[in-house]
């Protein structure tokens, strides 16, 4: 059973000879199991794919027949129709607003000229932490959390964040941290950190940084990026300095670029 | 002189981003979450405008966002968007179907995996010499619901494993070198990575075939 199970592994690898192969293929076509499995694996490997679909070549199946029927009905076309009318109306709000869209536009350009003015006239005379952690957190950056996990509480957890409810993003991702007993959504905890640093929970967003760098996964150097960021929202200006010094230490570091620009602006 | 923290970021920052996160749902500030999720859902199944205006405003953002991001247009986007209602209808419709996260979310995996469905199909038309049949698209969208079934059920089969199992398979499947899954996860060798999978390997697939829904999903 377990030989078979390695075939199957070369065989999908496609680490076979062709000779072998066609042994394989004829010991498959004996054993009802042995065909059974290798359909399964093949749908798990393009299945389990981020980058995959897989795609049913048989439209003999009573489900698909179903689903076919309903859409050719009255209500399967009276849905279908409806959905064009709502999607009709929302380009039609959307192209309306295109002027005001254009005003809108002109408008945030002026502003970032004058906050611009603003900023550097600031930094003549001292650095406004504020404005550059905002300049710099650029959360709408973060990778998705729902797109490995199709675990609730994390898709739960990111809607909240992105609605910018933190403190009950913070209870969600506290749960799921807890209930994770291997810690190695590394992911996870930098939301956590990064709402935490939010609400401006210091100590808690240290603390959970510090954790992410102990971790021994991929996401571990990026610690160093959140924590000086930490440290600027603090006005811990020194700090946040030695921390993205580090960072530049190394230009393969995460964020290499963007922490050498916020040094500049804070020296 | 010194602004509060708080203060400034509200200012300047939060307040106009939350204003327009919020204005679609203004009228529905009364409903819980559940209620709004269920309004949805109940308008795309009986084909209610509103209701589906509603979703619109919701999730084309960010339908509109991430196609463009994975390589699409702005028209691909409302394509994704257009097929991933027309399915969810669909599949709601004809058998007993529940959402267990929020309806934004569950519509927005919907629309990647509809997405990703294009992408591959676009590349089979490039690759293969053979003409593929050009499907019409009620089928089409049956197809693609049914292939919804199937991926919602292998996840949640992988699901069921032990995170340990489920971790290392993630990085198995997305062809992750051995190598970094050893660093990663701190295995010893390569060796102890490829015996892991190999055995949780097993396991998923014995029990994704032990699944009555499986074998429903293979019946002709």
């Amino acid at each position: 059973m377990n030989e078979l199970e390695k075939e199957i592994e070369l065989y999908l690898d496609g680490s076979m000879s062709s000779e072998q192969r066609l042994v394989f293929e004829e010991k498959m076509s004996k054993n009802p199991q042995l065909q059974k499995d290798v359909v399964t694996y093949t749908e798990m490997y393009t299945i389990y794919n981020e980058n995959d679909w897989n795609l049913q070549n048989t439209t003999k199946n009573q489900q698909i027949t179903d689903y076919e029927s309903f859409l050719m009905s009255e209500q399967g076309n009276a849905v279908a129709k409806s959905i064009k009318n709502a999607e009709e109306m929302y380009f039609e709000t959307q192209s309306s607003s295109k002027t005001r869209q254009w005003l809108v536009y002109i408008g945030s350009i002026a502003a970032i000229f004058i906050i611009g003015f603003f900023i550097a006239t600031r930094l003549n005379t001292g650095i406004d932490h504020n404005a550059l952690y905002a300049d710099y957190k650029n959360w709408e950056n973060l990778p998705s959390l729902t797109v490995r996990d199709t675990n609730t509480i994390l898709a739960e957890g990111e809607q909240l964040f992105r609605e910018q409810q933190y403190e009950e993003a913070l209870a969600l991702f506290t749960k799921f941290n807890a209930n994770d007993t291997t810690k190695l959504n590394t992911q996870v905890l930098i939301y956590m950190g990064v709402t935490q640093l939010e609400l401006s929970a210091y100590n808690d967003a240290l603390q959970t940084f510090e954790e992410l760098k102990n971790t021994n996964t991929l996401d571990a150097p990026k610690a160093n990026w959140f924590i000086a960021l930490t440290y600027l929202k603090m006005n811990s200006t020194q700090k946040a300095k030695d921390v993205l010094k580090i960072i530049t230490n190394d230009s393969n570091n995460y964020n290499y670029k963007k922490a050498k620009s916020l040094l500049r602006a804070l020296e | 002189m010194c602004i509060s923290a708080l203060g400034y970021i509200n200012g300047i920052y939060v307040t106009p981003k939350s204003k327009l996160f919020y204005s679609s749902s203004v009228l529905f500030s009364k409903m819980t979450q559940k209620e709004h999720d269920d309004y949805l859902l109940q308008s795309l199944i009986s084909g209610n405008d509103a209701g589906i205006l509603e979703i619109y405003k919701v999730i084309y953002p960010k339908v509109k966002r991430y196609v463009i991001r994975h390589d699409g247009t702005e028209d691909d986007a409302k394509d994704v968007l257009q097929k991933a209602l027309l399915q969810l209808a669909t599949r709601a419709q004809t058998k007993t179907f529940e959402i267990n996260s929020s309806f934004e979310g569950y519509l927005f995996t919907t629309c990647k995996n509809v997405w990703r469905r294009e992408v591959k199909i676009s590349k089979n038309r490039v690759t293969n010499d053979t003409v593929i049949d050009l499907v019409h698209e009620e089928r089409e969208i049956a197809l693609a619901a049914f292939e919804q079934d199937q991926w919602e059920l292998f996840q949640e089969k992988l699901q069921e494993l032990s995170e340990n199992c489920r971790k290392i398979l993630e990085f198995f499947f997305n062809k992750i070198p051995y190598v970094q899954i050893a660093k990663t996860l701190g295995y010893a060798t390569e060796n102890t990575v490829r015996q892991r999978i190999f055995k949780c390997k097993g396991k998923l697939k014995e029990s994704i075939q032990a699944d009555a829904r499986y074998n429903e999903l293979k019946e002709l």
